[in-house]
C-alpha cells in the first residue's frame, strides 16, 4: 500500500466519522444532494442559505477522483468508527494539507468542510469525497457484519454465511474473544453509522438496508426509532427520488409500527405523512412509479375517511400535472376502494391495524359522514365531468383518455347494476348539487352510455378539426381509439350480461365497427395493423 | 440505414469487467444481474467462448449463501433476482449440473405467501417480477412442483388491470417491465388464457410512439429496455404484428454508441450493459440477422433453453 492510498483511507475514515457528528448534531436533517467543490465552497461564504441548496443538482459521476485504489487489502480499516471530534482531529493530523480552523467552526460541528456543508437540516456532499466516503463505509460495514455474525449466530439461525464473510472471519480470527467481549450496542451503533454512509451514497445497497432492518428489529418498540429510520429514508429519497429498496425499506418500517399495535390516530398522521412526501417526490420526478406504488401501497392501510380526504387532495394536483398517468392511477385506486362495499364481491377485508371497535367506527364513519351521503353516481358523474372538462382544455393528453376508458369501463361493467336511482339516497342539506342529481336522474338520462361518449368523441374531433398541431393529432388519436374502447366494452357487456339487445346503442354494430374501423385509419394510419387486427377480432353478436 | 456494430458490442461488454471506477464500485451490489446482462448479450452476439465458463462459476459459487439463495455479489445477502440471474448464467455455460437444484428450490419455495405471490427476500417485499423469477428458476432447475403453481398464476391474475395490463401487486398500475414478468410466468405455467390478448396487445402497441421506439408506460419516453420487455410480451401473446417491427428496429440502432460500442436508453445517451442487452434482445426478437434467437420468456437463447430441457447440443 504506497503512502497516497493510505491518506485516502484514513481521508475516508475522516469523512466517514464527520458524516456521523454531522448527523448527531442535526439528527432532523431531511434533504440531501451531492455537489461540485465549487458549490460546496459557495454554501460555507453564504452562511445558512435561505433556500435549498440542492437545485441544480450535480451526478455523482461528473466529478470523479482518478485514483479509485482498491482498498481490499488494508487491514481494520474503519473497524472502529470514531464517535468524538476528538478522535477525529487526532485523525486529521495525519494527513497532511487540510488545515483545521477551529475559530470558523466555533459554533458548529467539527468537520471537513471541503466535503460536507450542513444547515437548516440540509446535507450537502461534495462529489470527491463520495468515493473514499463509500470505501471506508463498505470496509467499516464488512468488518461490522463480520463481528455481528459472530455475535448473534446462535441468535439468528437463518442468517446466512456467505463465504465471503467466511473468509472475513477467519482473517479476524485472533479478534474473537474481543469481538465476544465488545459491547454489543457499540458495534451496533457503528453498525447504523456505516450503513446509513452506504445508503447515503448508494441508495440501492439492500444488503445494508437489511443490516438496519435488522437492528431496528431489536429496538422496533422504540418509536423515535422507527420515526428516525423513517427520516433516513426520506433524506435518501431526497436525492434518489425512484430508489426501490429505499420505498421498501419505508414500507417495512410502517409494518413494524403497525404490529407493535399503534393506535388509529398515529396510523393516520403517518399515512398522511406518507402521502405528502410521495406528493413531493412526485413534483420532481414525474411519473415516478415506485413513488405512486407506495401511495397506492398506503390506500389499504387508511380509513374511508382518509381515502375520501385524497380523493379530494388529489384533484388539484392531477389537474396540474394531466400527463401524469400515475396520479390518475392512484384516483382509479382510490375510487374503487371507496366504493368497494358497494360492489359485491370485492368486500376484501382491509389491513388496518385497529380493534374491532375502532374498525367498526371506521366503516360507520364512512356510511355516515360519506358514502351514503355522496352517493356513488354523483360520485361517479363529478369525476367523469371533471375528466371531460380537462380532456377539452388539455389536447392530446393520453393519461386523461386512459382514466376516461376505465371510468366508461368500470361504471359499465361494475357499477351501473349495482346502483340506481331509487336505492339513491338524498343528499344532506338538499343543495344545489342534490338538485342537479335529482333532475338528471328523473330526466331518466344516462350520464354515461355508449350513446353520450359517441357524442362526446364526435365533438372532440370536430373541436380540433382544423388544428393541425401534433396535439391535436394526437387528441383525434385517442378520441377515435376511445371510440373504440366504448365499443369493445360495450359489446362485453352485453356478452357478459347476456343481453339479447343493448338498448344503449342506438345503431346496429356492424355499421358501429365499419365507422370506428375508417375513424381510425384516417387519424392514426400509423397504427393501422393494430386497428385492423382489434376489429377483425370484435364479434358481432347474432341474435 | 444505420449498422449493427457487433464487434463493437462484444468488446465493450468485455471491457465492463475491468472497470474500477467510482460508478462501477457503486454497482457492486447488483453485479450478478449485470453478468447475465452482459453474458447473454455476448451469447446472442456469438461470442461467449471469449469468456472463462470456470471462472465465472466459481465466482457465482461464492454468491450462493447457506441458505441456498445468491447474493448480487460476494458478501451480499441474498435475493430471488439474483439467484435467477446465477442460474441464468450457468445455463449459458451449461453448468447448471454443478447446482444442488432442491437447496435452491428449498430457498425459493419459502419465499411463497399464502396468497400465492412471492417476496423477494427474508424481509418480505412482494412484487410480481419476484414471482417471474421464482416460476423461471425453479422451471429451469426442473424444480416447478416445489410451489404452488396454482396460487402463483392466481395471484398474478389479482395484478391484471382493467386497461388488460399488470403492475407490481394488486391495484398497481400497468408497466411494461411487469406486463413482461407476469406474461412470462403465466406462459411458462400454461396460464396463458388468462390474459386477454387482444386488450392487453392494444396497451402494448400504444406503447410505440411515432418515433418508432417504445415506452413502458403511458407518457413516457421511448427506451431501448421496452424494446425487450414489450416485445417479448407482444411475441409470447403473438401479437408483435400488430406494431411497426422496422421503426423500432432503427430506433435501437440509432441508439448504439457508433464509435466505443454499448447501447443506450436513448439516441445520444450514455450506454450502459443494461441496454446494451435489452437492445440487442430486441433486435433478436426482430430476427435481426447475424444474431441468435432469444426466447421470449426465459430471456435466454433459444439454443440453451432446448439444450436444458432436450439436452440438444449446440
Amino acid at each position: 500500500m504506497d503512502g497516497s492510498e493510505d491518506d485516502n483511507a484514513t481521508r475516508g475514515r475522516i469523512l466517514l466519522a464527520d458524516l456521523d457528528l454531522i448527523f448527531i448534531n442535526d439528527p432532523l436533517i431531511d434533504e440531501l444532494g451531492y455537489v461540485h467543490p465549487s458549490q460546496l465552497v459557495s454554501l460555507h461564504s453564504d452562511g445558512a442559505a435561505s433556500k435549498s441548496p440542492f437545485s441544480e443538482k450535480t451526478p455523482r459521476s461528473s466529478f470523479i477522483p482518478s485514483d479509485s485504489s482498491n482498498s481490499g487489502d488494508e487491514p481494520h480499516a474503519g473497524a472502529d468508527c470514531p464517535r468524538k471530534s476528538e478522535h477525529r482531529v487526532g485523525l486529521m493530523e495525519e494527513l497532511d494539507g487540510i488545515s483545521f480552523d477551529e475559530g470558523q467552526v466555533q459554533n458548529a460541528v467539527l468537520y471537513d468542510r471541503t466535503a460536507f456543508w450542513s444547515a437548516e437540516h440540509k446535507l450537502a456532499i461534495s462529489v470527491p469525497a463520495l468515493a473514499p466516503l463509500y470505501k471506508s463505509a463498505r470496509e467499516a460495514f464488512t468488518l461490522g457484519s463480520a463481528e455481528y455474525k459472530n455475535l448473534y449466530k446462535a441468535e439468528e439461525a437463518t442468517f446466512s454465511n456467505a463465504s465471503g464473510a467466511l473468509e472475513a472471519d477467519n482473517q479476524h480470527h485472533g479478534n474473537g474473544s474481543l469481538m465476544l467481549n465488545k459491547d454489543k450496542r457499540a458495534l451496533e451503533d457503528s453498525l447504523m453509522t456505516c450503513t446509513r454512509a452506504l445508503v447515503l451514497v448508494n441508495c440501492d445497497h439492500a444488503t445494508a438496508w437489511n443490516m438496519r432492518k435488522r437492528l431496528v428489529s431489536k429496538r422496533a418498540n422504540d418509536w423515535d426509532f422507527l420515526v428516525a429510520e423513517l427520516r433516513l429514508a426520506g433524506v435518501v429519497l431526497s436525492c434518489a427520488h425512484k430508489s426501490e429498496e429505499t420505498w421498501a425499506h419505508r414500507r417495512w418500517v410502517i409494518l413494524q409500527m403497525i404490529n407493535n399495535g399503534l393506535s388509529r390516530m398515529k396510523l393516520d398522521v403517518i399515512l398522511e405523512n406518507e402521502s405528502k412526501l410521495v406528493e413531493s417526490v412526485a413534483e420532481r420526478s414525474p411519473m415516478n412509479y415506485r413513488a405512486w406504488r407506495h401511495r397506492c401501497w398506503l390506500v389499504a392501510q387508511m380509513s374511508f375517511l382518509q381515502i375520501a380526504i385524497e380523493l379530494h387532495r388529489t384533484k388539484l394536483w392531477a389537474s396540474f400535472h394531466v400527463s401524469d398517468n400515475c396520479c390518475f392511477h392512484y384516483r382509479r385506486t382510490l375510487l374503487t376502494q371507496l366504493l368497494q362495499p358497494k360492489v359485491p364481491g370485492k368486500a376484501e377485508s382491509r389491513e388496518v391495524a385497529a380493534t374491532a371497535d375502532e374498525k367498526e367506527m371506521d366503516m360507520r364513519g364512512l356510511r355516515v359522514a360519506l358514502f351514503d351521503g355522496f352517493e356513488t353516481r354523483a360520485l361517479w358523474q363529478e369525476e367523469v365531468d371533471w375528466t371531460k372538462k380537462l380532456i377539452n382544455r388539455y389536447l392530446g393528453r393520453e393519461a386523461l383518455w386512459l382514466h376516461l376508458r376505465f371510468l366508461f369501463y368500470y361504471w359499465m361493467l361494475h357499477i351501473k347494476r349495482a346502483v340506481s336511482c331509487s336505492q339513491r339516497v338524498s343528499l344532506s342539506g338538499g343543495n344545489e348539487v342534490s338538485e342537479e342529481i335529482d333532475r338528471k336522474c328523473e330526466s331518466k338520462s344516462t350520464f354515461l352510455s355508449a350513446d353520450t361518449e359517441r357524442e362526446f368523441v364526435s365533438v372532440c374531433i370536430a373541436a380540433c378539426n382544423s388544428n393541425l398541431t401534433e396535439e391535436a393529432n394526437k387528441q383525434r388519436e385517442l378520441a377515435a381509439s376511445y371510440k373504440l374502447w366504448v365499443l369493445m366494452k360495450g359489446l362485453k357487456q352485453q356478452k357478459e350480461e347476456s343481453l339479447p339487445e343493448d338498448t344503449s346503442l342506438s345503431i346496429p354494430v356492424s355499421d358501429e365497427r365499419e365507422s370506428t374501423r375508417m375513424l381510425l385509419n384516417d387519424v392514426a394510419p400509423h397504427r393501422s395493423h393494430l386497428w385492423e387486427g382489434i376489429i377483425s377480432g370484435v364479434s358481432i353478436p347474432q341474435f | 440505414m444505420t449498422t449493427f456494430q457487433l464487434e463493437k458490442h462484444v468488446n465493450y461488454i468485455k471491457s465492463l469487467d475491468k472497470k474500477t471506477d467510482f460508478d462501477s464500485v457503486v454497482m457492486e451490489h447488483l453485479r450478478m444481474s449485470g453478468a447475465y446482462w452482459g453474458l447473454t448479450a455476448l451469447d446472442l452476439m456469438h461470442s461467449l467462448n471469449d469468456m472463462n465458463g470456470e471462472e465465472i462459476a466459481a465466482w457465482i459459487l461464492k454468491c450462493q449463501h447457506d441458505c441456498g439463495g445468491f447474493g448480487g455479489n460476494i458478501g451480499h445477502d441474498p435475493h430471488i433476482l439474483y439467484t435467477l440471474s446465477a442460474v441464468q448464467i450457468l445455463a449459458l455455460f451449461n453448468k447448471l449440473h454443478i447446482l444442488d437444484a432442491d437447496k435452491i428450490a428449498r430457498y425459493i419455495s419459502g419465499l411463497q405467501r399464502e396468497d400465492g405471490s412471492f417476496a423477494g427476500d427474508e424481509w418480505g417485499e412482494i412484487d410480481t417480477r419476484f414471482t417471474y423469477t421464482a416460476v423461471l428458476c425453479l422451471s429451469l432447475l426442473k424444480r416447478l412442483d416445489s410451489i404452488n403453481v396454482e396460487k402463483a398464476a392466481d395471484f398474478i391474475v389479482r395484478c391484471r388491470n382493467f386497461d388488460g395490463g399488470f403492475g407490481c401487486t394488486p391495484g398497481a398500475e400497468s408497466h411494461a417491465g411487469q406486463i413482461f414478468c407476469c406474461v412470462a410466468a403465466l406462459a411458462i405455467l400454461g396460464a396463458l388464457h388468462h390474459v386477454d390478448r387482444d386488450l392487453l396487445g392494444w396497451w402494448l402497441c400504444e406503447r410505440q410512439v411515432k418515433a418508432g421506439g417504445l415506452n413502458g408506460r403511458p407518457e413516457k419516453l421511448p427506451d431501448v429496455c421496452y424494446s425487450w420487455w414489450v416485445l417479448s410480451s407482444l411475441v409470447i401473446i403473438d401479437r408483435a404484428h400488430w406494431i411497426n417491427k422496422e421503426k423500432l428496429r432503427d430506433f435501437i440502432l440509432n441508439c448504439q454508441d457508433q464509435e466505443r460500442g454499448g447501447i443506450s436508453d436513448a439516441p445520444d445517451d450514455a450506454v450502459d450493459v443494461f441496454h446494451t442487452f435489452f437492445g440487442v434482445g430486441g433486435l433478436s426478437l426482430l430476427e435481426y440477422p447475424g444474431l441468435k434467437s432469444i426466447d421470449p420468456a426465459y430471456a435466454l437463447p433459444v439454443d440453451v433453453v432446448d439444450r436444458v430441457f432436450y439436452g440438444q447440443k449446440n
